[in-house]
């Protein structure tokens, strides 16, 4: 037994897994271990490996190098069926000559269950994703949500060791989404079900997991529970790629008492750590975490209005400082809240504890 | 412009429809002689067809050598067809071709070339040859029949069956058969109506005593001239392959049904 999957007990386990496709490696010595019962989310853009990753686990491809594990056996070079998972696939994959029934029913059949005992099961899960009464339509004439249903309820019924979800909701309107991503979500809380969830929407990521992996180019830079992801990103790309962040160069002037002042072309601010002095960082903040002063106010960096969008909930307010294009969202709590025009100089104050050092330093461009 | 569209269309159909519908009309013919149009009904001459030893034998033989001949096909064209579908690259593209180069050959080279291969190879019984040649000759047409099914099938279909904990076989059975079966079928049908109505290669491959029907009516029109039994043997002909087509028309619109319920 390896040291990753050790400690709590984990349904999906990667030991160093790599997958390549002829000199393209899709995914890069990976490990991880996936805890049971958890809704784990693998998010990245497209070619980052994330739906390799979950391929690798159904079994549809298989490693390089490396093993995989469900639940402590070893499938490296396990045939899809014999495996223990089940799956939702993107655009449903319902079997168009089966009816709903019949579509819920294979996995059981194939499995050597009882006919009684199937129909049974079918009409539970059925009745769990809210689709009684639809058993023998046929998938076509089912609308896009209830097709999502019914998929969602023949992995279910199966009773899984690990559910595989591979960006089941990307086909459906963003109303529906919504509401579907609370639903899976509680679905997935009443069953315990380990569910790995494959998006490219970071958003979906947020609202629905426990923890988050953030790939690119086949390897995990990040894995964190949601708010870790989003307010402690690791990297440049983890910050940006998650919603929206101002990327600061500064370097470090003095430092003492658990606090550094740091300097960047606008001036200088305060940073929570000590850094030697010198040292150049490349810093992030959230546009939601910079906060606006009209006039210039001691204490906050100059900076002038470039534009602003009026969002209704918020506003968009494009700031320049020192040459420097910074975003600073601004709740619509109050009229004078969001009263900036372009041109307007103004003060802005980078609060310490909400600045996240990134790693791999300062880099040249702005 | 319409009508000359239309004009077009009725030319097309009269010539393609035209003389078939002669030969269809004559073999119901009461008068010894070709007339046209028949003076009158009779069933003389198919009366005359099927009383006629060398006649009925071919016929029997050829619906034999279809049935056999296009199963093969049918069996053999499917699973080409599945190979070749679902791959990609270089290898697949020269099967491809290489499964369809006998709609390429002219069919009397290649009914030559077979039949020198079974000399070759000590000898072949005709009527076996018979049904390898057009077993040979029909597998194109179910490979692409088969293919074009295959490739309205989304393979996420197979995954998501091997998700639930279907091997390959079952795989095949119970979601890629009942998709493409339509297709498969129609490949089939094609197979058969192409053995059935088959001249060139027979030309070689059939000996003295089998004969297949379309080299017995050959042989009625060459050495026996005028007898309106060939009529006859061509309406049959025809007949049995409007009812395949028929046949296929009808189940393959019912597997649209079913699909598209």
């Amino acid at each position: 037994m390896s040291d990753s999957g050790s400690a709590a007990l984990s349904d999906v386990r990667f030991e160093r897994v790599t997958k390549r496709y002829g000199k393209a490696v899709a995914v890069k010595a990976l490990s991880l271990a996936i805890p049971r019962g958890s809704f784990f989310s693998l998010l990245g853009p497209s070619g980052c490996g994330k739906t390799t990753t979950l391929r690798l686990i159904a079994g549809f491809e298989t490693p390089d190098e490396g093993d995989v594990f469900i639940r402590d056996t070893r499938v490296t070079e396990t045939a899809p069926y014999r495996r223990d998972f089940a799956m939702v696939f993107q655009n449903f994959a319902l079997f168009p000559h089966l009816t709903v029934a019949d579509n819920v029913a294979f996995g059981l059949r194939m499995s050597g269950v009882a006919r009684e005992e199937r129909a049974k099961a079918v009409e539970a899960a059925l009745a769990m994703v809210k689709l009684t009464g639809f058993a023998e339509r046929y998938p076509k004439q089912l609308s896009g949500g209830q097709q999502q249903r019914v998929a969602i309820a023949r992995a279910i019924v199966m009773k899984p060791a690990v559910l595989l979800l591979d960006e089941p909701l990307g086909a459906l309107d963003k109303n529906l989404r919504e509401s579907m991503q609370v639903e899976l979500r509680s679905l997935q809380r009443e069953l315990g079900l380990t569910t790995v969830f494959v998006t490219h929407d970071q958003e979906e990521a947020l609202t629905m997991s426990d923890s988050i992996a953030v790939m690119r180019d086949g390897v995990i830079e990040q894995l964190g529970a949601p708010r870790e992801i989003y307010e402690r990103p690791a990297t440049e790309f983890v910050a940006t790629f998650l919603g929206a962040s101002n990327l600061i160069d500064a370097t470090v002037v003095e430092s003492g008492n658990g606090s550094s002042q740091v300097e960047a072309t606008f001036g200088r601010f305060t940073l929570a750590g000590s850094h030697p002095a010198g040292e150049r960082l490349r810093l992030a903040i959230r546009p939601e975490r910079v906060l606006l002063k009209p006039g210039r106010d001691s204490g906050a960096l100059p900076a002038i209005v470039r534009d602003v969008v009026y969002r209704g909930m918020s506003a968009h307010v494009f700031l320049e400082s020192g040459g420097l294009p910074l975003l600073a969202f601004v709740q619509n709590a109050a009229s004078a809240a969001i009263d900036w025009s372009p041109g307007q100089e103004v003060g802005i104050v980078l609060p310490a504890e909400s600045l996240v050092r990134l790693n791999g330093g300062a880099q040249a461009h702005g | 412009m319409h009508i000359i569209l239309l004009l077009l269309a009725g030319l097309t159909y009269l010539l393609v429809l035209g003389p078939i519908l002669i030969v269809l009309v004559t073999a119901f013919t009461p008068t010894d002689f070709f007339v046209f149009p028949p003076p009158g009904f009779s069933l003389r001459w198919f009366e005359l067809f099927f009383n006629t030893e060398s006649l009925r034998g071919a016929f029997t033989r050829s619906i034999q050598i279809a049935i056999v001949s296009s199963l093969v096909a049918t069996l053999l064209g499917t699973m080409a067809a599945l190979f070749v579908a679902r791959r990609k690259g270089w290898t697949a593209s020269l099967l491809q071709t290489l499964f369809l180069a006998p709609l390429i050959f002219p069919a009397i080279v290649f009914g030559l070339s077979l039949l020198l291969f079974f000399k070759l190879i000590g000898g072949m019984p005709e009527f076996l040859g018979l049904v390898i040649a057009h077993a040979i000759l029909g597998m194109p047409f179910v490979i692409r029949a088969v293919s074009s099914s295959l490739l309205a099938v989304d393979p996420v279909l197979e995954e998501a069956s091997q998700s639930l904990k279907a091997g390959p076989f079952r795989t095949f059975g119970l979601v890629t058969f009942p998709l493409i079966w339509p297709g498969i079928l129609s490949g089939g049908l094609f197979a058969f109506i192409l053995s059935f109505g088959e001249l060139n290669t027979a030309l070689f491959l059939t000996g003295p005593g089998v004969t297949t029907l379309p080299i017995e009516i050959f042989s009625y029109l060459q050495f026996q001239g005028g007898q309106l039994v060939i009529a006859a043997a061509s309406a049959v002909q025809v007949g049995m392959i409007a009812i395949v087509v028929l046949v296929m028309e009808r189940l393959v619109g019912l597997g649209r049904v079913v699909r598209s319920k």
